[in-house]
């Protein structure tokens, strides 16, 4: 029986059909086989991105996340206003506009008709107030570092959001309703709670989240989208890979369409392949050493000669060219290209040292060498740096002892346990589009993150720097602040390392950002 | 009357057959079995190399020299370099002491708490028998690394913390074994014997039990050395042992997975040396299962030798 059907299916395929069926079958495998977008993705509306790191957690702009969650809640959610790399400036977003009637009012106008996703209603300022006080009444980390200048906060109408300051902010827009002005919706979070709302978000982005499956997250088009025609996708999906060379690998053999930091070693070979395209924009970040002010008084390193020495002891070339395969940009302060106040990114110390300066300076401090333990995160390139940076401070009689700790722990030590920590070496991601985000938290004796140091004349220059709305005026403090920092190195900076992405060169519209979290994915689309 | 001959000697064929006590015929039995021999000579060069790594190195293990990156295997570098520049042989060569050394100790502290509590528990019996190996018990029931890596955890990343996780993760292995062969033992007529006549507690467990189990622990120490060595390159290849820029096997071969299409010579240095150490050892330990087990004399021996016979216990 089987035999017969057999048979009469073979009967009815005929000669030119069934060469047909092979020669499409040929290019379709030719094209898979090619690691190039298939022949066939005219009119194809799926994206399928290669992300670093493993499961996803938080999505909820409210709570802390992860740099990994930021790609997914910059798709979700549109923030107040939206920075302009390519200029340097603020522009609006949900935002429309905001006027500044007196130096401690900023009055924010929202854009009108953009609705949330899933049928929650419109976007209003009584949203923007929600987030806000959300913020207020979980004690975000956002209180401390978008909000410390907010007084009170009302709305006036249904599309007008009024901000009182305690004190002159000029870096409000920036940061108070850029880092912090990302707005969640009033009736959604209310009726779901917290926890329920940050695994279930919903937003007013290109994307709206469809689910969550293990280290799988699909994006779906949000068809209320208010800016017409985009996005291009119907639907985004985020594939996580914790290793950067399964993740190229997934890319080379047509797995994914897109990814993210690719192993800095494999960026040239990648660069060099036709069939796909590099974006590598130099970062807003830095990589640095951070000394432990707060605490361990009897080290050594409390002696900014000693902290000198360590910097000019230091070959920013070599950690470029070894660790980051030159997808980096050797630093010596905390204000990167593109923001407000950035003069060179060497200013003081060679891109390759001065080990005869760093021992004068060590024989200066009357120290001849000690040990101290430095700790990093499991980052593999941070581990390989620290290495590094340990063999170039060992010629000046300094013993680094290395102590690599979980992403958790590491955290909780430099944030939370300052008696915990003697010195660490991390990377930082800067978010907020300006420099008071750079300078203020790490340097301000008040600052979150300062971890002890205190120069009251630092102090002084950030806190007119903030109180000033003059662009000049402010950039010209903050020179000051970096010029100090310089000769204190309560930091000290290596790199800003480059972001990478590399996708099928079938897609086009992508807009690199120097930003890590922010990898917008609404007017990404396959080529017709 | 004539007085019968005198026959010395084994020239005298009706004489009993001369006694060879039980290390010695264990030795016999050891070095006829091939592999364990072999096993045995691999593992003795690999301890020299660690112990005189600091002498017969040409290169420091943690120098960095970045002009001499990535080179293959050469005279020079016969294994190659890594990435900073630094010899994989040496850095294999000073792997190899973190290693044993790390195996050696996890065995030590393993045998020191896991051998009296077996023993205990074996020779007294009853409710405490009992509360100790149900605790035992409760130790087996977590998969060994896993329960090293949550201790690694919980004390921080560091070689020290690395041999009190594994020596805790063993100590239930020895526990049992020795409670079994005590359990065993202390049935036998010498033990009964000696503690009808008198003798005490301690001397019945030390100078009885414990010189008559020796065998199965002895084994079991080859089983957990070798264990102990996959366990902590497992522990460093997650950052969890020992830290850079110390050599490690398991932290080596981490690093090295990164450069497996352009520098494969540093995947394979830390994947011998770890497979050799770990086969050596095994193929040590099956010698020495057959060599101390008596009934492999009986089988494999020939010229009657004698049997195994008990150690005495005096009262």
């Amino acid at each position: 029986m089987a035999t017969n059907e057999s048979k009469l299916s073979t009967a009815r395929v005929s000669r030119r059909a069934f060469n047909k069926g092979v020669a499409s079958a040929t290019g379709a495998g030719l094209a898979l086989g090619s690691g190039i977008a298939p022949a066939f993705a005219q009119g194809k509306r799926e994206l399928i991105y290669g992300m670093w790191g493993g499961a996803v957690g938080n999505l909820s702009p409210v709570i802390r996340h992860d740099n990994q969650a930021g790609i997914l809640i910059y798709n979700i959610f549109d923030g107040l206003v939206r920075p302009n790399y390519a200029k340097g400036t603020i522009e609006p977003w949900m935002a429309e506009g905001w006027t500044n009637p007196d130096p401690l009012t900023w009055r924010v106008k929202i854009r009108e008709g953009v609705k949330w996703q899933k049928g929650y209603g419109e976007l209003t300022a009584a949203d923007v107030a929600y987030t806000f006080q959300v913020h207020f009444d979980t004690k975000s980390w956002q209180v401390n570092t978008s909000y410390p200048q907010v007084e009170s906060f009302k709305t006036d109408g249904k599309y007008v959001f009024e901000v009182k300051l305690k004190q002159p902010f000029g870096a409000f827009p920036g940061i108070t309703i850029g880092y912090g002005g990302m707005i969640i919706p009033e009736s959604a979070h209310r009726e779901m709670g917290n926890d329920t709302f940050s695994l279930n978000p919903v937003g007013n982005g290109p994307y709206m989240l469809e689910s969550v499956i293990g280290s799988e997250v699909i994006l779906a088009k949000n068809p209320d989208y208010w800016r017409p025609g985009l996005p291009h996708m119907d639907r985004v999906v985020v594939r996580s890979f914790p290793d950067a060379s399964v993740r190229l690998q997934s890319l080379l053999k047509g797995e994914v369409d897109f990814l993210t930091h690719p192993d800095n070693k494999d960026v040239p070979e990648v660069a060099a392949n036709p069939d796909f395209v590099t974006h590598s924009t130099p970062g807003w970040n830095w990589d640095y050493q951070h000394f432990n002010l707060s605490a361990n008084q009897d080290m050594a390193y409390h002696d900014k000669l000693v902290r000198q020495a360590i910097s000019y002891a230091i070959d920013r070339e070599a950690i470029k060219n070894e660790i980051y395969h030159g997808q980096a940009t050797e630093t010596d302060n905390s204000i990167p290209p593109g923001f407000l106040g950035h003069r060179e990114s060497l200013l003081k110390y060679p891109k390759n040292g001065d080990l005869a300066k760093a021992k004068e300076l060590m024989a200066q401090a009357g120290v001849a060498g000690y040990e101290v333990e430095v700790m990093c995160s499991d980052k593999d390139w941070l581990r390989r740096e620290l290495e590094l940076v340990a063999a170039m401070v060992s010629q000046i009689g300094i013993n680094y002892k290395i102590r690599n700790l979980d992403i958790g722990t590491f955290n909780n030590l430099w944030i939370n346990n300052h008696e915990d920590f003697q010195q660490m070496l991390e990377d930082i991601t800067i978010v907020a589009p300006d420099p008071h985000a750079t300078v203020f938290w790490f340097l301000h004796s008040e600052g979150s993150v300062s971890s002890g140091y205190s120069n009251s004349e630092v102090d002084e220059l950030l806190e007119n720097a903030m109180a000033t709305s003059d662009p000049a005026t402010r950039a010209g403090y903050y020179h000051k602040v970096v010029d100090q920092t310089l000769e204190d190195c309560s930091l000290i900076y290596h790199v800003n390392a480059n972001f990478t992405r590399v996708h099928s060169k079938g897609l086009e519209g992508f807009e690199p950002a120097p930003q890590e979290y922010i990898e917008r994915m609404d007017e990404i689309r396959w080529k017709a | 009357m004539s007085t019968p001959p005198l026959h010395i000697g084994a020239g005298d064929p009706s004489a009993p057959p001369a006694y060879r006590g039980g290390a010695f015929l264990a030795c016999q039995q050891f070095m006829r079995n091939h592999a364990a021999l072999a096993g045995f000579f691999i593992l003795l060069l690999l301890g020299f190399a660690a112990v005189l790594a600091p002498w017969i190195s040409p290169y420091d293990p943690t120098a960095l020299k970045l002009s001499e990156k990535l080179l293959p295997p050469s005279f020079s570098h016969w294994m190659g370099t890594d990435y900073f520049g630094r010899d994989v042989m040496t850095r294999i060569v000073w792997g190899g002491r973190v290693s044993l050394s790390v195996a050696f100790l996890v065995v030590f502290y393993s045998l020191l708490v896991g051998v009296p509590i077996g023993l205990v528990s074996g020779f007294v019996g009853g409710r405490l028998d009992n509360a100790l190996m149900r605790m035992m018990d409760a130790f087996l029931t977590f998969p060994p690394l896993l329960l090293a890596v949550a201790i690694v955890g919980l004390l921080g990343p560091d070689l020290e913390n690395v041999v009190i996780a594994l020596g805790i993760v063993q100590i239930p292995v020895f526990a049992r074994i020795v409670r079994g062969s005590t359990l065993s033992a202390r049935e036998e007529v010498y033990i009964v014997a000696a503690r009808a006549l008198g003798a005490s507690a301690a001397r019945v467990v030390f100078s009885g039990i414990l010189r008559n189990i020796v065998s199965p622990i002895v084994v079991q120490i080859t089983i957990v050395f070798a264990g102990a060595i996959i366990a902590e390159a497992s522990l460093s290849f997650l950052g969890l042992g020992s830290q850079p820029p110390d050599p490690s096997w398991g932290r080596d071969l981490s690093e090295a997975r990164r450069y497996m299409g352009d520098a494969p010579w540093l995947i394979i240095g830390p994947i011998l040396a770890c497979m050799l150490c770990v086969l050596s050892i095994n193929f040590v330990g099956d010698g020495l299962r057959d060599s101390l087990d008596p009934r492999s004399w009986r089988a494999k021996t020939t010229g009657g030798s004698t049997p195994r016979v008990p150690e005495q216990v005096t009262p």
